[in-house]
């Protein structure tokens, strides 16, 4: 019986020994290329896009193993493939004298990197690298001769610029690294590449000056990085909520989004770090600030006296489009008092002449509104005009021909709908809000107004992002950074001093 | 024990100051026993100089050690009989939210008579003040001072709509009457100086020069009210006797341009002054609580002191003679702003003197 369990327990012990040793063995690149190839094959289980060509190079087994549509096929002609076989013919050389004469005499690619493990090996040749394996050495050479095809650089839909640079971010990380590395030409403009998304192993691109991010901060995001526990990263959107404060909730989110190169390096000019994902045509911005919401880089390339009117207007239409629906409500239902009372004649009339109470009805429109605009979202450009029509004249105007809603709450809806695309950057927050003061507008006057202001105010002010105060510079209060807050300074004052993010009032 | 700076002087001035000019713009003269607000620009004058007076222990304790609020100086001075004075400033920050909690229900219920429900007026005012006071006092702070800003806008838009309605008619010579108009005004400007036990609390959180806040905010919460007194004396007249809320009078019968009735603007002003002196109230309950409950608790007191504001807020009016009385309100101001530090000083000096204390 002893014997028997002394058996069973040796026999487990082996098993697990054995286990660990594929384990391991999994990882280091054998020597045999048979091994190599096989390994490959199984792993990616004959899949479509896993090329292996496999070539002799003066008697020596070799392959070239790529992914199809990731690699340039003329450059790995012309730079890998073909000087190989032509130009390699000493006999004389041992398998590794091969691998080094190959790699430093033959090849005319830039890129090469020395790998001596499986994990290195899938990431590179699925990120576009050719790797070159040779049958007695293990160590794989990877090729850098990516090519894959991505949408061209086309100017950002959400981020339309007047005047100023046409080109927005694309989807392939390496292309952005250039659009941002073409406007700092400055050698303390550092890239750092992470990868994270345990299934996906999506690359993420780290962009900061080195002379003006915090190393806090730097630290900090390293940190919150690391702690991104999900299985794909699809798009930059995916990270926001692990850099974001713990239990930060909020409708206002602390990260920033951009689609343009030139507003990535305008804010890691000013100490931020902006991290670019892969697949996805946006950067995030961190630390970042609320009154960031209302500056864009149009507001840098107007005069700086129609920048500063442009950006009050985008003050005035952010409470509007948030508080005007709630405070109509809450004015015309209980304190009507306070409008004039031509105006207020006209309010009574239509509050009398419709069937639902003024909340319902301005509800009902928001909602009708909001159905409007996400099929306008999802439909062909076409057909986006012709719900347009039917939006604007059957819903809009024959509901307030029939007497189903009234004019006056109409024309509150349409100049809230318009004032939040003002910024656009706050859409989702301010309609959410905008539903909430309505509710509360409806039932608690300008009393819940007034406190759900007030909550709002707090939440944003006690929000911090990277030790930085969300409501910064205006909670707390920096007068010198007003200059690009409540105006917008002309080029020659902004330049007299750099404002690092880290050095706002805390 | 290690001071934590997170808010600066011009913030804690902002804090100070709204909590005292929303309990000033629920000023009620029946309550007064009075029915002359011009006299009560001279008690204001005199109640300014009282309260120097008053705030003074407090100032004294912070000065000893700055990185202690008066409930860790009860605690420090006297121990576990330090509870007693505990209990007492607990009781006192829960009094004073639903002393203001109660007067904005009878505003609501009686002055303004609108279908609102004040429970769930009270409830939302509860709510929202409990969620700041759980962002702590660096969220409380850094809105309050937007919400100072935006305050002192509006104050400065009533005062010039209210300027073309003074009447110079309306004023009588200052005390024509008799002293004792004047003297109860003094008591119950004096009753409602709960911002001077909140200041103990909050001292401690400061970064800057303190002696330099407290005299900046004592002559601005007076003036602002002598302020008001006057215009508001000057544009109601007689009509002022019957008023119970004089301010909101005022403001009803404002008017500029095209708009008239101006009392969405008083209503602005109360509710998010209301606000922010709750949460003030029931952070400095917490902060005393925890002292006594520890830190564990955290969240049971904070749910302990929202039902409790929201309890006797609404049943405070039912018992008006005794929580409405001038008299109890000043002594227990008095108790908590001034009596209980001059305690706390006096048994600092004994140890001290013993060598118990540095």
């Amino acid at each position: 019986m002893f014997n028997f369990i002394k058996n069973y327990m040796n026999k487990k012990k082996s098993v697990n020994e054995q286990k660990s040793e594929d384990k391991d063995a999994n990882k280091k690149i054998p020597s045999s290329i048979d091994k190599v190839l096989n390994y490959f094959k199984s792993e990616f289980d004959n899949s479509l896009d896993l090329t292996i060509r496999e070539i002799d190079i003066t008697k020596t087994k070799a392959a070239v193993i790529t992914m199809e549509g990731m690699i340039n096929k003329q450059i790995f002609a012309n730079s890998v493939l073909n000087p190989i076989v032509s130009h390699c013919n000493d006999d004389n050389l041992n398998v590794k004298e091969k691998y080094e004469y190959i790699k430093n005499s033959i090849l005319a690619t830039s890129e090469q990197v020395e790998v001596d493990t499986y994990d290195q090996a899938f990431k590179l040749v699925m990120s576009g690298f050719a790797l070159l394996v040779f049958d007695g050495y293990n160590k794989i050479l990877a090729i850098g001769v990516q090519g894959f095809s991505f949408r061209g650089i086309t100017e950002p839909e959400t981020e339309i610029m007047q005047k100023g640079s046409r080109e927005g971010l694309v989807e392939a990380l390496r292309i952005n690294v250039t659009l941002i590395r073409r406007r700092i030409k400055n050698p303390k403009l550092k890239f750092e590449v992470l990868s994270i998304g345990k299934t996906s192993q999506t690359d993420i691109c780290l962009c900061y000056l080195t002379d003006m991010v915090s190393d806090d901060n730097l630290d900090e995001l390293k940190r919150r990085l690391k702690k991104v526990d999900l299985e794909n990263i699809l798009a930059a959107e995916f990270i926001t909520p692990y850099l974001e404060e713990n239990g930060d909730i909020s409708f206002f989110s602390t990260i920033g989004i951009t689609e343009r190169p030139d507003t990535v390096c305008g804010k890691i000019s000013e100490g931020r770090i902006a991290i670019l994902v892969d697949g996805t045509p946006t950067a995030l911005i961190v630390p970042y600030l609320f009154v960031e919401n209302f500056q864009t880089i149009d507001d840098y390339s107007s005069r700086p006296y129609f920048a500063t009117f442009t950006r009050w207007l985008k003050y005035a239409a952010f409470f509007i489009s948030m508080m005007f629906p709630g405070l109509y409500v809450a004015l015309a239902g209980f304190n009507p008092e306070i409008f004039p009372d031509q105006l207020i004649s006209k309010i009574y009339y239509s509050v009398a002449d419709t069937p639902f109470p003024l909340m319902l009805e301005t509800l009902l429109i928001h909602f009708v509104y909001e159905i409007m605009r996400e099929a306008g979202l999802r439909l062909p450009k076409p057909l986006g005009h012709a719900v347009s029509i039917v939006g604007a004249l059957v819903i809009g105007e024959t509901a307030v021909n029939s007497g189903l809603i009234g004019a006056p709450t109409l024309m509150v809806v349409a100049l809230t709908a318009i004032s939040s695309y003002v910024i656009p950057n706050l859409y989702e927050a301010t309609a959410i809000l905008r539903l909430i003061f309505i509710i509360v507008g409806g039932t608690l006057g300008v009393w819940g107004i007034t406190l759900l202001f007030s909550i709002i105010l707090v939440n944003l002010c006690a929000k911090n992002n990277f030790s930085v105060p969300f409501m910064s510079p205006i909670s707390p209060f920096n007068l010198y950074s007003m200059r690009d807050v409540l105006i917008r300074a002309g080029w020659k004052t902004l330049s007299k001093k750099t404002e690092k993010i880290q050095n706002m009032p805390h | 024990m290690e001071k934590k700076y997170v808010v600066t002087t011009t913030q804690m001035f902002a804090l100070l100051f709204l909590s005292a000019i929303v309990v000033g713009l629920t000023y009620n003269l029946p309550m007064s026993k009075s029915n002359n607000l011009q006299d009560h620009i001279a008690s204001a004058f005199i109640a300014m100089g009282l309260s120097f007076v008053l705030i003074m222990p407090v100032y004294k304790l912070y000065q000893i050690n700055n990185a202690m609020n008066i409930a860790d100086s009860c605690m420090w001075l006297f121990k576990k009989f330090g509870i007693v004075f505990l209990i007492v400033y607990g009781l006192y920050y829960i009094f004073a939210s639903c002393y203001i909690l109660s007067l904005f229900n009878i505003f609501v219920g009686n002055i303004m008579s609108l279908n609102v429900s004040p429970f769930f007026l009270t409830l939302a005012v509860v709510v929202t003040a409990s969620y700041a006071a759980c962002k702590g006092i660096e969220g409380i702070a850094r809105g309050g001072i937007i919400i100072f800003f935006i305050i002192c806008i509006a104050i400065i838009f009533i005062v010039i709509t209210l300027i073309p309605q003074v009447d110079i008619m309306n004023y009588s010579p200052l005390l024509y009457k008799n002293m004792d108009e004047t003297l109860n005004g003094v008591f119950y400007i004096l009753s409602l100086a709960f911002y001077i036990p909140l200041a103990g609390i909050l001292f401690p959180f400061i970064k800057g020069n303190v002696k330099k806040t407290v005299c900046i905010l004592n002559f601005s919460v007076y003036g602002i009210l002598i302020l008001a007194m006057f215009i508001v004396s000057g544009a109601l007249g007689d009509y002022l006797k019957t008023q119970t809320f004089p301010i909101y009078s005022a403001t009803s019968v404002a008017e500029i341009g095209v708009f008239r009735r101006l009392d969405a603007v008083y209503l602005g002003i109360f509710t998010m002054g209301l606000f922010i002196t709750i949460s003030l109230f029931l952070l400095a309950f917490y902060l005393v609580m925890k002292k006594m409950l520890g830190e564990k608790r955290g969240k049971f007191i904070v749910a302990l002191g929202d039902i409790l504001v929201l309890l006797i807020s609404l049943v405070l009016p039912l018992f008006s003679n005794l929580f409405y009385n001038m008299k109890f309100i000043l002594l227990f101001t008095i108790l908590t702003s001034f009596f209980i530090p001059i305690i706390l000083l006096i048994r600092y000096n004994i140890l001290k003197k013993k060598g118990e204390v540095k």
